[in-house]
């Protein structure tokens, strides 16, 4: 009997929390919102608005969407998520409606989840204080500033499954019910958006390794518990493996190469070392990132104040006390030691212990996921410091317990009345002005199937600022605003293809406005159909554009616009006007060409190439595979571009001192720069080669030298291309060693150190390797020929040289295969890079065959019908990835196209070489894991579901 | 035996946090002095002298870690802070034996 009402009060109280933490949830979300705004902008930007355009892209690896397309394969993690939005969507919801329901779950979740965790943790008669840990949980520091304030969605999903994820973990290794992991997989699916964020990998598997282990030793059960429970742990990860594979498989198979091409290692470690500095013991004991809370003052100034300093400590004493109350518990003891566990991770590379990381981060480029440590790990300090901290709050007296529940939800006070998200200034809420839903009606209106819609003006970021009615300062999203067709208006973050972009920026402004080819050429070859102009953009916005904001003048760009002859002012929206390229200047995002050019842009930027590459013919570069023999005698021309410019003055002793000087107090500000950045590669070096350069100054005699070559030595094994050092400041470290070696040729020191320093020099292409005179244009000539010089010529009697042997200015220069190094003199130094430029034929072909139809099946493939007349390239005018395969089929027989190039410095272009009528397709093929991955997890879920039918039903007849 | 072991182990262990908090030996002298302290804490375990004052000691590490910090001597803080939780956590470390056994620290 009492039995049957201890089960009654606990289900009591589990209902009880159920409507407190549904209260207390729908209460704060109610003080958020007072308009019919959204809250947007920042890193997330639209997130609930137009869920059937999100759907649609988040479904694939490829979003061409985002024009000229880009790769992105963690975002297929959101298709369940936007899947959801999309129903509530279609039964009537507006974004703001959505915004507030996903609001309104993830809180309760928070507060609920945490409940029923501890609830399952504490003994009979403290369950109650379970409610405790929930409210600890809804309302500590950590959730108040990382998971609220930073505003990200992916932390927000994370913070709300991560109690029920280990909830269900626990109970599935100490019982080994199956049910309990099938819940623990479904609860994964449907929070599978957090993935999205691979740190959130590492953070729930660490979760859930340091739970498994601390269910394993403490106490030690034996080698059967052992066993039992790694079997288990086991058998959760490969069937968490299997019903995620179908996200898993793109992301890792493409993601690394991804992210090292925009984090080098050096990148990772810099945030990791500066980030550590706020995660020093006195903020991370109080859960708290400074940066947001004392130092921006993002939720105001109080925080500051000693009082609400001292309220916080209050919480972590209880925290504190609750930790060494747990170790003397059986119950509890566990997540004492874990939580210091997570204090030590969480902390990064501050002290104590701050060196493992340091190297970790130096040696092992996947731990850069983890570079913000507190950002992807302190979510455990606020799981299991909410336990702690009802344990703590147990051995109070009551009248001091809720004194302190007090505190707690005091100190979160911006919680209440929608101060939480962004700051005074720019407070983060969105209102999307009339003018962009009645433009993007037009669009549909217009039932175009393709082109792409270019936003002007450019600013070749990924960040815009408008002049809406509450602002809005966040990721561009025009592909969302406008969900017809694609928008070219931002970056894509690969190198190559942003320069190309860049050069948007610059051709609808003086001086480059008045070749109105060019600007034709440019708009055909990004497959533009339509441009729409921004007019309500925040140019003068400096933290958003920077010094490229007077590039940017809608009016300005409005009246070259309404000049263009091949352009159509169609329509104006508000502050959007609406121009149409004509017809017969589109060009088509598939078709031929026989007439190009072969470009090797080296490291010149698109303005310089543009400039150089005087003529309408499509370019065409060599990724990793040579140029067809064939092509090449078709070409145009063949340009080559400089891979680098090294500047080489030769100038007096006094003028060298002078220019030494400057440089060597540059030197000391590049260190203090560094180290500000946490990049402590590249402050090392700066700091040797400050003392290198203090201790050369000072020889006298060669046998002086020999302290300053070690550190010379040092200085050469540790420097690397990759490093800020050289990216950034290599023309003043080039000019110091200019100096060490001016030095050393003075004191006649010995050759083997004037070789060391020349040799690595060269070698890192911080100085020329014949030391010519002015600026030095380092060419790599891929084959023989007769290049003409593409330069301006430098005036009568100057002489330029090629690997130091002069030549006449108009001379050609017949180059062999290999490296060149070309120079100028000072007096006559071009403006601009120089080009070598092989002729090629001037005649152009009759007839190249054309492509006779084609349809995009979807942003991952495209088929049709193509004839060749003669050997030609099929342009694709989307980013270049050796990932899309051209397949020609003719007669039954397919093959794949392997002459693969770039084209337009950004696109695809397939050679050729024989003529016919070919059934073609393009295919971007990591789709295709995709597709497999989710057969694979439907099959596994499947799998598990029967085998627990199976033992139930066993269950069941043996009972 | 146990006095040699206690020499011997010292400038292992100086040479272990050493290495844990800086990556390398060289190191200026104020820098030694955290390993110094989390080394003699392992020889002060090792030689079974009570932990429990080291908890003490470390809890007061806290409360002058939080005074400092009210009164925004944040580098000084920090030290504190971070000597304070090192102990901590050695210490603790050091009942994992009981934690293994029994599941909980009986006494500290």
């Amino acid at each position: 009997m009492k039995k049957y009402n201890m089960a009654k009060l606990f289900r009591s109280l589990k209902i009880q929390a159920l409507f407190i933490f549904l209260f207390i949830s729908a209460f704060v979300i109610s003080t958020w919102f007072s308009g019919s705004f959204i809250y947007g902008g920042a890193e997330v930007g639209l997130f609930t608005y137009n869920p059937q355009r999100w759907f649609q892209i988040s479904g694939y690896v490829w979003w061409d969407a985002v024009s000229p397309g880009q790769i992105i394969p963690h975002f297929i993690t959101a298709q369940p998520l936007y899947f959801y939005f999309y129903i509530l969507h279609l039964i009537g919801l507006s974004a703001q409606n959505i915004q507030q329901f996903i609001f309104f779950i993830l809180l309760f979740l928070m507060g609920f989840g945490m409940f029923l965790l501890t609830f399952n943790i504490f003994d009979e008669n403290k369950k109650k204080y379970a409610l405790v840990a929930g409210l600890f949980y809804m309302f500590n520091a950590y959730t108040l500033i990382q998971v609220w304030h930073r505003f990200l969605y992916v932390n927000m999903f994370l913070a709300a499954v991560l109690p029920f994820l280990i909830l269900f973990w626990r109970k599935w290794i100490k019982e080994g019910k199956l049910g309990y992991l099938t819940a623990f997989l479904l609860i994964n699916f449907l929070s599978v958006y957090m993935y999205g964020n691979l740190a959130a990998v590492a953070t729930v598997w660490f979760a859930l390794s340091l739970l498994s282990v601390a269910e394993i030793i403490f106490p030690w059960q034996g080698r059967s518990n052992l066993k039992k429970i790694s079997f288990r742990f086991l058998m959760g990860l490969i069937f968490w493996f299997l019903t995620n594979i179908w996200w898993i498989t793109p992301t890792f198979s493409i993601g690394p190469g991804l992210l090292s091409a925009q984090h080098s290692s050096e990148d990772n470690l810099g945030t990791l070392v500066m980030i550590s500095r706020q995660t020093i013991m006195p903020y991370l004991l109080q859960l708290v990132n400074p940066y947001y809370l004392f130092y921006q003052s993002e939720l105001g100034l109080i925080y500051s104040n000693t009082f609400f300093k001292i309220m916080a400590w209050i919480i972590s004493v209880v925290v504190f006390a609750g930790l060494i109350f747990g170790l003397r518990s059986k119950n509890y003891a566990k997540y004492s030691v874990i939580f210091l566990i997570s204090v030590l991770f969480a902390k990064g590379a501050a002290a104590p212990f701050a060196y493992p990381y340091i190297f970790g981060f130096e040696y092992f480029y996947f731990l850069g996921v983890l570079r913000n440590p507190f950002e992807k790990l302190g979510i455990m300090l606020a799981i299991f410091g909410a336990i702690l901290f009802a344990v703590g709050l147990q051995k109070l007296y009551k009248p001091v317990a809720v004194l302190v529940l007090v505190v707690l939800i005091g100190f979160a006070w911006p919680m209440f009345g929608g101060k939480i998200f962004g700051t005074k200034n720019l407070p983060v809420k969105v209102s999307i002005p009339e003018s962009y839903k009645e433009a993007d009606r037009w669009f549909k209106q217009q039932n175009e199937n393709q082109g792409v819609i270019l936003h002007l003006p450019f600013s070749g970021k990924d960040v815009v600022t408008y002049d809406w009615n509450k602002g809005y300062h966040g990721v561009d999203q025009n592909e969302i605003l406008f969900s017809s067709l694609t928008s070219l208006s931002r970056s894509i973050g690969i190198k190559r293809v942003d320069d190309t972009l860049g050069g948007l920026t610059y051709i609808f402004t003086p001086p480059f406005a008045k070749d109105k080819k060019q600007i034709l050429k440019i708009l055909q070859n990004f497959n533009v159909k339509y441009i729409v102009l921004h007019k309500d953009i925040i140019w003068q916005d400096k933290d958003t554009y920077g010094d490229i904001g007077g590039l940017l003048k809608p009016e300005v760009i409005e009246s070259v616009l309404d000049n263009l002859d091949f352009l159509k002012r169609e329509r104006q929206f508000g502050q959007l006007v609406i121009y149409r390229l004509t017809d017969e200047n589109y060009k088509q995002i598939l078709r031929l060409t026989d007439d190009f050019q072969i470009i090797y842009p080296g490291g010149s930027n698109i303005m310089q190439i543009i400039s150089l590459t005087n003529n309408n013919a499509d370019l065409i570069t060599p990724v990793s595979k040579k140029v067809d023999e064939l092509a090449l005698e078709r070409a145009k021309q063949i340009l080559i571009f400089p891979d680098k410019k090294i500047d080489y003055f030769e100038s007096s002793p006094s003028a060298m001192v002078a220019k030494t000087n400057e440089i060597f107090n540059q030197l000391l500000q590049i260190r203090e720069y560094f180290y500000s950045l946490g990049e402590l590669q590249s402050e090392q070096i700066t700091k040797d080669l400050i003392l290198s350069t203090e201790k050369v100054s000072k020889l006298s005699s060669s046998e002086q030298v020999l302290e300053y070559e070690e550190l010379m030595k040092k200085i050469f094994k540790e420097y690397s291309p990759n490093l800020n050092i050289h990216r950034l400041f290599n023309s003043q470290i080039a000019y110091i060693l200019r100096w060490h070696l001016f030095v050393l040729n003075k004191i006649g020191a010995k050759p083997d150190i004037i070789k060391l320093i020349e040799d690595d020099a060269v070698k890192l292409e911080l100085l020329p390797q014949y030391k010519n005179y002015g600026q030095v244009f380092k060419f790599t000539v891929p084959s023989k020929g007769d290049y003409e010089l593409l330069a301006p010529d430098p005036g009568s009697g100057a002489e330029i040289r090629v690997n130091g042997e002069s030549i006449v200015f108009k001379n050609h220069v017949v180059a062999n295969k290999g490296d060149y190094e070309i120079s100028y003199p000072v007096s006559n130094l071009p403006e601009g890079d120089i080009a070598l430029k092989l002729k090629g034929i001037d005649d152009q072909l009759l007839s190249k065959g054309s492509v006779i139809n084609f349809q995009r099946i979807s942003p991952v493939l495209y088929s049709g019908t193509v004839v060749f007349d003669q050997p030609a390239f099929l342009l694709f005018a989307q980013t270049y990835h050796p990932d899309w395969i051209l397949t020609l089929t003719k007669g039954g027989k397919s093959y794949r196209v392997d002459d693969h190039l770039m084209s337009n410095l950004y696109g695809n272009a397939w050679w050729v070489k024989e003529a016919g009528q070919y059934n073609f397709s393009i295919e971007f093929t990591h789709q295709r894991n995709v597709e497999k991955g989710i057969i694979l997890a439907i099959s596994a879920s499947v799998f598990l579901i029967l085998t627990q039918f199976y033992f139930q039903r066993k269950g069941t007849i043996k009972k | 035996m146990k006095y040699f072991w206690g020499v011997v182990i010292f400038p292992v262990f100086l040479v272990i946090f050493m290495l844990l908090e800086y990556g390398r030996m060289t190191v200026l002298a104020s820098e030694v002095v955290q390993p110094l302290i989390f080394t003699l804490v392992i020889e002060l375990i090792y030689l079974r002298v009570k932990r429990l004052p080291i908890l003490w000691f470390a809890s007061a590490l806290f409360v002058l870690m939080v005074i400092f910090y009210l009164f925004n001597f944040l580098l000084l803080a920090n030290w504190i802070g971070s000597l304070g939780f090192g102990m901590l956590f050695i210490t603790i470390s050091s009942y994992m034996p009981e934690l293994f056994k029994h599941g909980l620290i009986e006494k500290f």
